[in-house]
């Protein structure tokens, strides 16, 4: 399906990219999240991303996976937001104030995550992000970082342990 | 131990996937929609545009250097005209090389 969007792309018409956004935004948004940590700049980077994207469209090569592509450019973008700005990573209750009481309750799970999330180092939790979320054998991951498969794995198993002391301790 | 992993790789799957977000804006898609439009549609126009002050560029220097040569060579002396002449070709030349460079370094800015 991403490859007949593709040709439709590249033979010029540019409403065709309107797929890859609808079929990929949420997840690059989850993906720009870890790295940021920010909900306001996630947005920027993913579109930044998609931007590349289209840009970059012709020279990407159809033996290669689609999304395997996409995410690199995600990912790239992410990392070069958090050096460019010096992000320094707010807390995730910031988000939460515009949220009511109740909202808050309906979200309590998914804010307690979020803060677990939070507490990991970028690195650890895009590598969480990619392995347990889009469910990425270390390989796809070692290819979408740029980082050595031993690093990915270091990283994961890293994260892993950080993840369950975080939860110990919340316990 | 392949299904404790197994078990693992799911109880971490289910925890995070309570966090996952949702890009709520409404507005994300169009907004991205006609940035990529705009953006293509002036990447074009610039190198149009370029193409075209290039050919000005080129022909009004063809043309001044003709006409200059023709006043000089038909009356045999330097008359007004072939001075005025002259001197449009310099400003028109300064003008036309200075839009151009313009032109030139805003589209590395764009690239």
């Amino acid at each position: 399906m991403d490859d007949f969007y593709i040709d439709k792309v590249l033979n010029g018409d540019k409403q065709a990219f309107r797929y890859f956004v609808r079929q990929y935004k949420d997840i690059a948004y989850n993906l720009a999240f870890s790295v940021v940590k920010n909900t306001h700049s996630a947005e920027d980077v993913v579109q930044e991303a998609f931007i590349k994207a289209f840009k970059g469209l012709k020279s990407f090569k159809k033996d290669a996976k689609f999304t395997s592509w996409f995410y690199r450019i995600v990912v790239n973008e992410a990392f070069m937001y958090i050096r460019k700005n010096n992000i320094d990573f707010v807390d995730i209750y910031e988000q939460t104030s515009v949220l009511t009481t109740d909202e808050i309750k309906e979200n309590q799970e998914w804010i307690s995550v979020q803060s677990f999330m939070r507490c990991l180092n970028p690195k650890e939790s895009l590598v969480l992000s990619l392995f347990y979320l889009e469910e990425k054998k270390i390989t796809e991951i070692s290819n979408i970082t740029g980082w050595s498969i031993s690093n990915v794995k270091v990283l994961l198993h890293r994260a892993r342990k950080n993840l369950k002391e975080l939860l110990n301790k919340d316990l | 131990m392949k299904d404790k992993t197994n078990e693992d790789f799911k109880a971490i799957k289910t925890f995070l996937e309570k966090g996952k977000f949702a890009l709520d804006n409404p507005n994300f898609e169009e907004n991205l929609m006609s940035k990529i439009v705009l953006e293509k549609n002036y990447r074009v126009r610039v190198r149009s545009f370029i193409k075209k002050g290039f050919i000005c560029f080129i022909g009004g220097l063809t043309l001044c250097v003709i006409l200059t040569l023709w006043f000089l060579f038909k009356n045999n002396s330097y008359e007004v005209i072939s001075i005025l002449c002259l001197f449009f070709l310099g400003i028109l030349g300064i003008l036309l090389t200075d839009n151009y460079l313009k032109l030139l370094s805003n589209y590395k800015i764009l690239n």
